[in-house]
């Protein structure tokens, strides 16, 4: 069986970001032969011929529809990536980067705790300690979902004035 | 003008396999197609075959019976067995031994995997999700709950100290109000004290009335000055 097939299908049932160690391990496969697929599936889904796209979150990789696509799609589509709760608090933290986690939770309620959470396991939000609380920054995984260049870009988009602060951690 | 009965020999089983019956089913389906015959014109072709021949086609129940009787009995020579109960038991025992045999093993019911379709988010999700935060005020802090007094004192020696004030307190009347005993606007001090006046009650040092649902609890405090 080739490899990228493989990669391809098992990426396709994900409901959730792939790392190459896990998919090596999954598939029974070498984890350098998993990175060769994963390059050559990322090369096959570059052209504007191909709807989807191999994205990176959190570490892992994800096939997702290209984001000029997602809008024109999104009627076949029934349940939303992130449930509206965490888009929420997720939009809190785009709007406020780097926000504390106290602050988050301030706004948000007790549950942006675990809203936090599955968004650093997404990949979308990196929470560094400092101090008794976290400081949250946007990712560029995140960026990069969104189809920005830049987290001004993101405020702008969102409307929020620039001045309240600017932050992205790689 | 009625026709006579057949005779027995007109029924013989030879006869159903003689050419003329071929002949027959060859003229009454000529020319229809063999995929989809005119049942009309093939009744009518047989009618006017019957119209043509005459065959009485009445037997009687009698005979009937004679020849069903005459056929079992001629399949049970060629079964092999001698009696129908023997071919009845032949029958059951077949039965049981297909009922024990293995089933045959049906091929893997294999399902094809689908992936369960969630839209990727747009800016222009984020930026509702944004907009139905900022118009929805901040959460109020929650309320701390109320918590009972950690008393360190004994309960029985508070419960002591809780008849000696009641005996003060009794003056002329034995009765004493509830409400007299504890500060209106503390509900911890109320249960605590409540359940020393239950302690109380328990011991026979006090008793607890409540002439109306709900209403004020009087202290009766039958050994008092």
């Amino acid at each position: 069986m080739d490899p990228k097939a493989l990669v391809e299908a098992a990426l396709f049932v994900a409901d959730r970001p792939l790392a190459p160690a896990e998919l090596a391990q999954g598939l029974g496969l070498p984890e350098h032969a998993v990175l060769r697929a994963l390059a050559a599936l990322a090369e096959d889904l570059e052209g504007d011929e191909r709807g989807l796209e191999l994205g990176q979150e959190g570490g892992g990789y994800v096939l997702r529809v290209k984001a000029e696509l997602a809008e024109r799609v999104r009627a076949f589509a029934p349940h939303q990536d992130l449930a509206e709760p965490v888009l929420r608090t997720l939009a809190v933290i785009a709007a406020r980067a780097p926000v504390s986690q106290a602050e988050v939770v301030r706004i948000r309620g007790q549950r942006a705790y675990a809203h936090i959470k599955e968004l650093v396991a997404r990949g979308f939000v990196r929470a560094e300690d400092q101090g008794p609380t976290k400081v949250l920054t946007v990712t560029e995984d995140l960026l990069r979902y969104f189809g920005v260049a830049s987290l001004e870009e993101l405020r702008r988009a969102l409307e929020v004035p620039s001045s309240e602060g600017q932050s992205v951690a790689g | 003008m009625r026709a006579e009965p057949l005779e027995l020999a007109v029924l013989e089983p030879e006869r159903f396999t003689r050419a003329d019956w071929e002949e027959l089913f060859r003229e009454a389906t000529r020319g229809l197609d063999p995929w989809a015959l005119d049942l009309t014109a093939l009744l009518g072709r047989f009618r006017e075959f019957l119209a043509k021949t005459p065959v009485e086609l009445r037997v009687p129940g009698r005979m009937v019976f004679a020849s069903s009787v005459l056929l079992r009995m001629k399949s049970e020579r060629m079964d092999g067995a001698t009696t129908l109960a023997e071919a009845v038991a032949a029958v059951l025992a077949a039965e049981e031994a297909a009922a024990r045999a293995e089933p045959e093993p049906l091929p893997a019911l294999r399902l094809p995997l689908r992936r369960r379709p969630r839209a990727r988010l747009t800016l222009a999700d984020l930026r509702r999700a944004f907009l139905a935060v900022q118009g929805r005020p901040p959460k109020p802090k929650e309320k701390p709950k109320a918590t009972l007094p950690v008393e360190e004192e004994p309960f029985s020696l508070r419960a002591a100290r809780l008849l000696q004030r009641l005996l003060r307190l009794v003056n002329g009347s034995r009765f004493v109000p509830f409400s007299r005993l504890v500060p209106a606007d503390d509900p911890g001090e109320k249960v605590a004290r409540f359940l020393e006046l239950l302690h109380l009650d328990g011991q026979g040092q006090v008793r607890l009335h409540q002439p109306e649902f709900l209403g004020e609890i009087l202290v009766e405090v039958p050994h008092g000055p």
